[in-house]
């Protein structure tokens, strides 16, 4: 092989390398919000269910509070109790003619169906595991035909390495949504031991 | 013959490259800043919403959440640490007044005016006279607080949260209490994230109240909409401390239009500009991976000249 693209050809592995993991990599942490890894979610949520949006309501909790409830409906049950319905309590919503948000509040819309790792529903701000860390899109993949998982910002999770959930662009590279089960069923089974102090 | 098809081969290779990195970002938007708007009506009324899709049997409110004031004053009540801050600064409030500034300096008619001394209203309470919205204090009224929980709800996994209250007829901002998490750790530092012992991060007061003034002001994460950014009000963090060129212009799209046009906060035109691309329209990530594909045909060219 000559040397010009032999040269081109290097500059082109250096480039996929030095630009692809900027792409692919993961977000390093959360900033208003605690970081939670895989088994942190796992072991931290008190429910961990599969299951479809079918009602969204607000209202006002019993304190008073403006609350929206999030009601998911065909569960599959992969980590504590859950009834044939399974409804959330997110703080926020109307109230008269005035309303409150909290911007880093996940909002749902009916028909989607998602992983939720469930902790603190009613008494707490925010029901979910990390806030938006521990909600999962599940989409159907036509070409596939079959369902994938990917992380509340729609980006396709590819895998664990460690304790850390893969991200990447590639939506072809998605995990499905049995894998994700036995992953969590698999974390289910071998703990990763106690929770540190505090955390 | 054999150097022609191997040059043919690198400049594959580049367009094959230029190609993965479009393909990556097919479905890729417009990057830039967006603002905060709530759906109306339907189920989701109130909540955030980037287009009508996320307001089923409602719509995405053609406005953004703003002070129509075009200023807005914040109550620090974060107080003195007992601990040494790493950033040399002496008080928690000083950070808050110091982030507080970052904002003004982005030289647009919106001011924040930071006040040390005053007299806390309780953000915590029933919609009234003391209330502008529930758990929210009086209109205008923004303390900034250490709390343990959200009047009485446990924060869970939040470290701090801008609590937006506003009128849902024009999107007027009527007050935004900050409330920070007191048992999470905390310090204020510049630079990397610091993990303690426990590999807990400690958060830095002056990062994550910057993002929430970038909340009260009327700004959302640009990383909940499908993008790639560096900002200071993604919700997702590098090891940002100061405001980005992006959040800088969401604030610049939010308030300098409509405040030099004396319509008082966002409307007309300047709604739109809050949702769009604040670079041009282009994904600036084609540009990259396109790159070395354009280089690389002119150094083939050029080394084919050499000797």
């Amino acid at each position: 092989m000559s040397r010009v693209p032999r040269f081109l050809l290097l500059a082109t592995l250096a480039w996929t390398v030095l630009t692809l993991p900027g792409l692919v990599a993961p977000p390093a942490l959360a900033m208003v919000v605690m970081q939670r890894d895989f088994p942190e979610l796992v072991a931290r949520a008190e429910q961990v269910v599969v299951g479809t949006v079918t009602a969204i309501t607000q209202g006002q909790d019993e304190s008073g509070a403006p609350s929206t409830f999030v009601t998911f409906s065909d569960l599959t049950v992969l980590k504590g109790d859950a009834g044939a319905t399974l409804t959330l309590k997110f703080y926020g919503g109307v109230a008269g003619n005035v309303a409150v948000m909290i911007p880093d509040m996940p909002t749902f819309t009916l028909g989607e169906r998602d992983v939720v790792f469930v902790a603190g529903n009613g008494p707490t701000v925010c029901p979910l595991v990390g806030v938006w860390q521990g909600r999962f899109h599940v989409r159907h993949d036509e070409t596939r035909n079959t369902d994938v998982i990917e992380d509340s910002d729609h980006t396709p999770v590819t895998g664990l390495v460690g304790r850390k959930l893969q991200r990447a662009p590639l939506r072809a590279a998605a995990i499905t949504l049995d894998v994700f089960r036995q992953m969590i069923a698999d974390e289910l089974a071998q703990p990763s031991g106690p929770l540190m102090p505090g955390r | 013959m054999k150097r022609y098809g191997n040059g043919a081969l690198g400049v594959l290779a580049f367009v094959t490259v230029g190609l993965l990195g479009s393909l990556l970002l097919r479905d890729g938007v417009a990057y830039g800043f967006f603002c905060l708007k709530p759906c109306l009506g339907g189920s989701n009324t109130g909540a955030r919403c980037t287009d009508d899709s996320d307001c089923p049997g409602g719509q995405c409110a053609p406005y953004c959440l703003h002070w129509t004031q075009g200023s807005a004053t914040l109550d620090s009540f974060l107080g003195t640490p007992t601990m040494t801050l790493l950033n040399g600064t002496l008080t928690w409030d000083e950070n808050a007044y110091n982030v507080a500034q970052d904002w003004n300096a982005a030289g647009t008619p919106f001011h924040y005016t930071v006040d040390l001394e005053g007299t806390l209203n309780e953000p915590c309470g029933s919609p009234g006279a003391a209330h502008a919205c529930p758990n929210s204090g009086p209109v205008n009224d923004n303390p900034v607080v250490f709390r343990s929980s959200f009047c009485g709800l446990g924060f869970n996994d939040i470290v701090a949260q801008t609590n937006n209250c506003y009128d849902i007829g024009t999107g007027a901002m009527l007050n935004a209490p900050v409330f920070v998490n007191s048992t999470a750790p905390w310090n204020a530092y510049d630079g990397d994230i610091i993990f303690t012992a426990d590999g807990e991060a400690l958060n830095d007061i002056r990062r994550v109240v910057l993002h929430e003034f970038g909340h009260v002001l009327g700004l959302d994460h640009p990383d909940d909409h499908g993008q790639s950014v560096s900002a200071i009000m993604n919700k997702h963090e590098s090891d940002l401390d100061r405001l980005q060129s992006d959040d800088l212009g969401g604030i610049r799209s939010l308030y300098s239009q409509s405040s030099a046009s004396g319509s008082g906060g966002p409307a007309g035109s300047n709604i739109n500009s809050c949702q769009l691309d604040a670079h041009g329209g282009a994904p600036r990530g084609w540009i990259l991976w396109w790159l070395p594909a354009i280089a690389g045909v002119r150094v083939r060219r050029w080394c084919r000249k050499l000797p």
